[in-house]
């Protein structure tokens, strides 16, 4: 299951599992943001290859606007997946806010 | 004298056709200096083929009519289908559709020399058999010899593509479609008419299968992968499935050996995730570089696998993924580097 919000600072909040039964749903959403976009991925407890190619969708959407997508807050092993897959050479991935 | 258009006629639309189906694979699995390795192979085949057909002719009292009937498509397809079975178990073809492209550049190129060699010595043929070389024949060189790896490709995911002989199939296709194509049962210019309409279809059908194919053995792999380096992170290994099988092969490897067992697992599970991850950038247009750390990982991939030695790969075999697709990813990424 994943929900989807926006936070109190303005960053979108993705609580849950971003996987294949999700990421239409999640597309969707994250299809009506535009300009820089922040996710706080602090309680996103799981990503699949469904979830990646949604924030690379996203990412290439809003380069094309001047925007870009952030990512905050990332757990260690998701880290690792976007460390070893190269996928942090595209995101901006950034330490947790206190 | 021979017309100014005669030349590009004659050379340059294959090779055009070969830059679109390069453009049109979105995962960009070939890479162009692959492929001009791919046009020169079939080049030089094509000049190996000249001598072996001259020497067959002289040695079966054919003419020429014969030769071109039957020697011919046997001689030019085998000797093309051995640069593909080349190709293939040295893992540089993995998919439908880098195996389509790069059979199709060994027959382009082999076309673009044989009709080089037809524009030097048949300097008075006219606009017609040119559009049908052009076209036609140089079309059928570059379709039949896709055909065969894009059914070596097919059988080598059955049960039958184990055998040494899983390419005789597509060999007998190959010389079927050639030697149909030469005897020209209809008129030069319908035979050429039918494979220009016969040959887009075929190669959008199998770039349609092969992206599907390929989407989801990315999106399983990539998962596996992922769920594979969290355990190998977890510090959970020993009581995993996977950390019970290592703890067998203690009885049977020296402790340093298990140990470059261990992280041989972790290396090749972390460079598949980075070709798969490539991938999946690439499928949505962004192109990255390879970096040094992956190019180092690869170089101690190499030595853990000369530590491990031909028998420590066999015994981890049943805990990587070592099919054919997931050692072409490697290749394909050692290939960025």
């Amino acid at each position: 299951m994943l929900t989807l919000g926006l936070g109190s600072t303005g960053e979108v909040q993705l609580v849950g599992s971003l996987d294949a039964a999700q990421a239409g749903a999640a597309q969707s959403y994250l299809d009506g943001l535009h300009g820089a976009v922040t996710l706080d991925c602090s309680q996103l407890d799981y990503i699949s290859s469904a979830g990646l190619g949604v924030l690379l969708k996203t990412h290439k959407r809003l380069l094309a606007g001047s925007g870009k997508l952030r990512l905050v807050a990332v757990n260690s092993h998701l880290r690792d997946i976007f460390k070893y897959s190269g996928f942090d050479q595209i995101f901006e991935i950034a330490a947790a806010q206190a | 004298m021979l017309s100014p258009l005669i030349p590009p006629i004659g050379l340059l639309p294959v090779l055009l056709f070969l830059l679109a189906l390069v453009y049109f694979d979105s995962y960009k699995l070939t890479k162009l200096s692959s492929v001009v390795g791919a046009l020169v192979a079939g080049g030089m085949v094509a000049g190996i083929s000249f001598f072996a057909n001259g020497a067959l002719m002289k040695l079966l009292h054919l003419d020429l009519h014969r030769d071109a009937y039957w020697v011919a498509p046997v001689v030019e397809e085998s000797l093309k289908a051995a640069v593909m079975v080349f190709l293939f178990r040295s893992h540089r073809i993995g998919f439908l559709v880098d195996g389509a492209i790069m059979g199709f550049a060994v027959g382009a190129g082999f076309a673009v020399v044989e009709n080089f060699y037809y524009l030097l010595n048949t300097p008075g043929a006219n606009m017609a058999v040119w559009v049908v070389r052009g076209f036609g024949t140089a079309f059928m060189h570059g379709a039949v010899t896709a055909t065969f790896a894009v059914l070596l490709l097919v059988i080598s995911e059955t049960r039958e593509g184990q055998s040494p002989l899983a390419f005789l199939p597509g060999l007998l296709v190959a010389v079927g479609i050639h030697a149909l194509f030469n005897h020209f049962f209809v008129s030069p210019i319908v035979t050429t008419a039918v494979t220009l309409l016969v040959l887009p279809i075929m190669l959008y059908e199998v770039f349609i299968r092969s992206e599907k194919r390929l989407g989801r053995w990315l999106g399983t792999g990539f998962d596996a992968d992922a769920e594979m380096l969290g355990l190998l992170n977890s510090g959970g290994l020993s009581n995993s499935p996977l950390g019970q099988y290592l703890h067998t092969l203690q009885g049977r490897f020296k402790g340093p050996i298990v140990a470059d067992i261990l992280c041989y697992v972790r290396l090749h599970t972390e460079l598949a995730l980075r070709a798969k991850g490539l991938l999946l950038m690439r499928e949505n247009g962004f192109e990255v570089a390879v970096d040094d750390a992956t190019r180092a990982k690869f170089l101690e991939l190499q030595y853990l696998a000369k530590s491990i030695g031909a028998t420590g790969l066999m015994a981890i075999q049943p805990v990587l993924h070592t099919s054919r697709k997931d050692l072409w990813q490697l290749y394909m990424l050692d290939e960025q580097l």
